[in-house]
């Protein structure tokens, strides 16, 4: 306490003194004959000066930087088969913004400097030149036609990848704050999922006739309990409100689960069964096409594999996708890099909230063979399902919860 | 080379408008203090306000950025003077995660809108506008009142916002739902996200009364003789910055209210499919993709609507202390026109990979590549400004100087980032932050800078120290390029931006010292500004007396008195009879001459010759 007032006094008289001080400059100066607009030839000359230093200062900071970063042991190895392509592009970029760089700043601050104010020249009056004018214009226009048409090339070799008939689909599924990636198993096909199918034990709401019945029952006892609770009086408003809403979202829910029920005769919702579902860590095979398809639980988070030259968003509501081929394993890779804890990182890259920064999954990539016997180790998501299967959906659900659905129910 | 000038002391001499102003009876008035200080219509004192308020929202905005760069310098490490200033949001010295997203958030809201918005355009526009075109004040002076007012209310919302119990809004500057429409899913989405529409709500108004002004001021009220090209770049820009304005913001003001009603409303525009803290929204079919369209056709824009006041101001201080008429006067003016077209085409570039149709994607990679035409011609022209010159480098020079390297350096990243198969991997690391707060942050501080250095006499009539001047800009340059130069790098790297640290992965270990030059960078160049605030507050009040016309500069504003009076001009407003940059003209002994002074007769022949060859 006594040391914040006594920084703010010594902050005060700072500034007391400063004003002092000042105004005693400001006198000499007056006292000299010096006008306070006026700057004297030796402080220009010195700022000019300083103007030509700063252009050795700049550029030093350019190709020391350049020296110690821009090489791939730091920037980032590259590990997909588009990103050679990509690394391409950003080297050619690279070298064209660099030379536009440098030879701007030279001019600009050379100009500075060789035209410091000079008591016997005049400026010369030099107001426009058309023929200057039409070379800089076309110049920098045919320098972005040719990377433009570079860049097109290599985005549309991004985006639109030949179509592999031995394409693997993965499936990379956000939240606050993990990953879930779940592969497609024996028939490769995704098994349908939704949001209102969610829970602890189906991160992903895949719908299976299983999961369905369970969904059901938990979401009727939920909605039992919140009746219950509503019974009460509240004398907090807020909190009666929000087991309201909680209840208004528990019947859409539970509408929404009996129109998959429905449907169980038609669609009948195996295609999940095989499915693989792995958090923390996951592996890819090396020299495979991987396509991505990318959902997301609540809120926007980024799928960012640096290495492979792959981002793409995780849209709430709204299915992304990204194509890619991995071409060096990790094992490979630590080898090359000399680091033999090396790996690959799935990251996420759009602000998600307070556990953003540590958003991240492991990726392994494998040779095919070492891949396939990992992937026959896994766990199907049916076999996750098997212990509880025999529960009965009914035996849970509190009679009275069920009209409350259809009194809801408009339809 | 006479036949050179001529071209510029042409034309419109025959628009006779006259504009009789009530105004004359203003200068009878008394004015009381609350109508001179605090409810002002005088544009002189509106842009001081602005000013002003831009300078205490500015210093907020930094202190915010030193508070997170002593965070990503030193992460998890306690430090007292975190524990001094946030209190609860450090305990123990260390910053809460949550509160490093809020002060990055408010910190990027504040400067964007709140500084180099209003604290820009608001300042200059308000200053410059009726003093160069020689009006005796704005077209709608109430409505300008208004405009400031309005920035007062939403500049003291985003404070308040930092202060609630749930802590300011946290989902970076561009607010991206479901995050900030989610309560649920970040504390900061709260309150403090309310505050922040709200505040967001005010600062639109706010642009578009005062942005009405500009337009009208700069159509309706020239001066005898002040065609279009007469007028000087500031002007020009000021204008077209306000024009883009009023296209662009009322697109963020629909974009606010609808995510108002999300919140508040149960209405599902940009919400579907969600689940979180354990329950199943029924909100369906909305898209977050639908709030970035409509946040960037703002978004873009409003990077130039920041950039362009600057590159006004940069013009004007170049050529008037290289002695020097702005090489390409038209050119410059029609690359400014080209620029704020294409501006409105380009927003896609911050959505590539949002799962937009990729082919969409490669229009808006054209578009884009576009803008850099314009944008590289406006730079040429500046380097040739100071060639042959005889410069004076007085500390808003320096600044003017320093906004075309910044601008330089800053527009060439932009080309790595506008090739979409590149930003892919860039999208979200330092190399974007790189880019725009050189390109953006930085020129646009530095523009600011010029103007306030060069127009402080005709603000205060007084004159700033110049030594203070010259420290400040050498440590502001330093820390700019000292922070945001190897940023380009660790993007490179992939290291993403918006992490409250990076320990936790290996790949980026590497960069934990580049981290720390940085934050050092950034201290030195914060702790430049405080020598800038002193300078602006000592000379305010005690700085020398400025003369009429320090810097022999060609434009109205310098014709006025420098005492303040309600209506610019004791007597009649000056008539204009040449363009604003006929510096260093042959065979004359001043190196500058005004734009009121009538052409000789020497000067007259040529223009008839030039008509009626
Ligand atoms: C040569 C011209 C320019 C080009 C080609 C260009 C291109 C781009 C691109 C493609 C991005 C998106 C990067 C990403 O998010 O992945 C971007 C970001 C940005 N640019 Fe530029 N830019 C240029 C000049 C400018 C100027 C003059 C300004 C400001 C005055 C500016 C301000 C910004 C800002 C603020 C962002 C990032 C906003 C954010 O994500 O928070 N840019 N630029
Ligand atoms: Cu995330
Ligand atoms: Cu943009």
């Amino acid at each position: 306490m006594y040391m914040n007032i006594l920084l703010i006094l010594v902050i005060l008289l700072t500034i007391l003194t400063s004003f002092r001080l000042m105004k005693v400059f400001d006198l000499a100066a007056k006292l000299r004959g010096k006008e306070p607009y006026e700057i004297s030839e030796s402080e220009n000359n010195m700022n000019a000066l300083l103007v030509l230093l700063s252009l050795v200062g700049l550029s030093g900071m350019f190709f020391f930087l350049n020296h110690k970063y821009y090489h791939p042991a730091t920037m980032l190895p590259n590990a997909s088969k588009h990103g050679i392509e990509v690394d391409k592009l950003l080297h050619l970029n690279f070298v064209v913004i660099s030379i536009a760089f440098l030879i701007c700043q030279v001019f600009l601050m050379w100009f500075a400097y060789k035209y410091r104010y000079n008591k016997k020249r005049r400026a010369a009056h030099f107001a426009h030149n058309t023929k200057l004018e039409i070379v800089w214009t076309v110049l920098p226009a045919i320098v972005l036609v040719f990377l433009i048409g570079k860049g097109l090339i290599v985005w549309n070799l991004q985006m639109w990848p030949e179509n592999d008939p031995n394409k693997l689909t993965i499936e990379i599924y956000s939240r606050q704050f993990d990953w879930t990636a779940r592969f497609s198993g024996e028939d490769k096909t995704l098994g349908d999922a939704n949001f209102t199918m969610i829970s602890d034990d189906n991160i992903l709401g895949v719908i299976t006739p299983e999961t369905i019945d369970r969904q059901l029952a938990k979401c009727r006892k939920d909605l039992a309990e919140l009746d219950s609770l509503l019974k009460f009086s509240f004398p907090n408003k807020k909190k009666y409100g929000e087991l309201k809403t909680a209840r208004r979202r528990k019947n859409f829910q539970i509408q929404r689960v009996i129109e998959f029920k429905n449907q169980v005769k038609d669609k009948k919702f195996t295609t999940g069964y095989d499915d693989v579902v792995l958090q923390q860590e996951i592996h890819l095979p090396v020299n495979r096409t991987i396509e991505l398809q990318i959902r997301s639980q609540d809120v926007l988070h980024s799928v960012y594999f640096p290495h492979f030259r792959v981002q793409m968003y995780s849209v709430p509501g709204v299915q992304t996708r990204f194509t890619f081929m991995p071409i060096v394993t990790t094992a490979e890779m630590r080898d090359k890099l000399g680091k033999p804890t090396f790996d690959y990182l799935l990251l996420c890259n759009n602000v998600c909230g307070a556990a953003h920064f540590n958003m991240q999954m492991k990726i392994v990539v494998d040779t095919q063979e070492d891949w396939d016997k990992w992937m026959k180790g896994q766990k199907t998501f049916r076999a996750g399902l098997m212990p509880e299967v025999t529960v009965p959906d009914s035996a849970t659900v509190k009679a009275d919860s069920v009209p409350v659905v259809t009194m809801n129910n408009p339809h | 080379m006479s036949d050179m000038h001529t071209t510029h002391v042409d034309s419109h001499t025959k628009d006779h408008h006259d504009h009789v102003h009530g105004h004359d009876e203003h200068h009878v008035h008394k004015d009381s203090f609350i109508t001179k200080y605090i409810f002002s219509q005088d544009h002189k004192m509106i842009s001081k306000q602005f000013l002003i308020t831009g300078m205490i929202m500015g210093f907020v905005g930094m202190m915010l950025s030193m508070f997170f760069r002593m965070q990503l310098g030193w992460p998890n490490q306690p430090n007292p003077i975190l524990e001094t200033f946030l209190g609860k949001w450090a305990p123990g010295g260390i910053m809460d995660p949550n509160f490093y997203l809020t002060a990055v958030t408010i910190h990027g809201t504040i400067i964007v809108f709140m500084v180099l918005t209003a604290g820009l355009s608001g300042t200059f526009s308000n200053l410059l506008i009726p003093l160069q075109c020689g009006a005796r004040d704005m077209a709608a002076p109430f409505l300008n009142m208004l405009s400031y007012w309005f920035f007062f209310i939403s500049s003291f919302l985003m404070l308040i916002s930092l202060f609630v119990e749930t802590g300011g809004a946290s989902g970076g500057w561009v607010v991206y739902p479901p995050l900030s429409a989610l309560p649920q899913a970040a504390p900061g989405s709260g309150l403090g996200m309310t505050l922040w529409l709200f505040s967001i709500v005010a600062f639109v108004v706010s642009v578009l009364l005062g942005g009405l002004n500009y337009i009208t001021t700069v159509v309706n009220l020239r001066t005898k003789g002040m065609s279009m090209t007469k007028l000087p770049l500031t002007v020009w820009a000021f204008l077209i910055t306000a024009i883009l304005a009023l296209m662009s913001f009322p697109v963020l003001l629909s974009a606010g209210l609808l995510l108002i009603f999300d919140r508040s409303l149960g209405t599902s525009f940009y919400l579907s499919d969600i689940f979180v803290s354990g329950q199943a929204l029924e909100q369906t079919g909305g898209s977050p993709i639908l709030f970035q369209h409509l946040f960037w056709f703002l978004g873009h824009p409003e990077v130039y609507i920041i950039l362009i006041p600057s590159l006004g101001i940069t013009s004007e201080v170049l050529s008037v202390n290289s002695r020097k008429p702005i090489f390409g006067y038209r050119a410059m003016i029609a690359s400014l026109l080209a620029i704020a077209f294409l501006s409105f085409i380009v927003w896609g570039h911050h959505m590539y990979i949002t799962g937009m149709n990729p082919f969409l994607g490669s229009v808006f990679v054209f578009t884009t590549l576009l803008i850099a035409i314009p944008s590289a011609i406006k730079a040429f022209n500046y380097i040739t400004t100071l060639w042959r010159g005889n410069i004076r480098f007085t500390p808003g020079m320096l600044f003017a100087i320093g906004v075309v390297s910044l601008f330089i350096t800053g527009g060439v990243t932009g080309l790595v980032l506008a090739d979409s198969a590149l930003d892919v991997n860039l999208h979200n690391t330092y190399f974007v932050v790189a880019h725009f707060h050189i390109v953006m942050g930085v020129a646009s501080m530095f523009g600011t800078f010029a103007g306030v250095y060069h127009w402080f006499p005709r603000m205060f009539g007084r004159m700033m120290n110049n030594k203070l001047g010259y420290v400040h800009f050498w440590l502001t340059l330093v820390g700019a390029y000292g922070v945001f130069f190897p940023m380009h790098y660790i993007g490179l790297a992939g290291v993403p931006r918006r992490y409250y640290n990076y320990t936790s992965f290996e790949i980026f270990q590497g960069f934990a010292d580049i981290n720390q030059v940085i934050s050092c960078f950034a201290f030195v160049g914060g702790s430049a500004q405080l020598i800038f605030f002193f300078n602006f507050i000592y000379s305010a009040i005690k700085g020398p007396r400025a003369p009429k016309n320090p810097w022999n500069s060609t434009t109205l504003e310098w014709t006025a008195p420098v005492e303040h009076l309600h209506g610019n001009w004791p007597g009649e407003i000056p008539t204009v009879h040449r363009w604003p940059y006929d510096y260093s003209l042959p065979g004359r002994e001043e190196d500058f001459v005004t734009q009121d002074t009538p052409l000789t007769e020497e000067e007259t022949k040529q223009l008839e010759d030039y008509k009626h060859p």
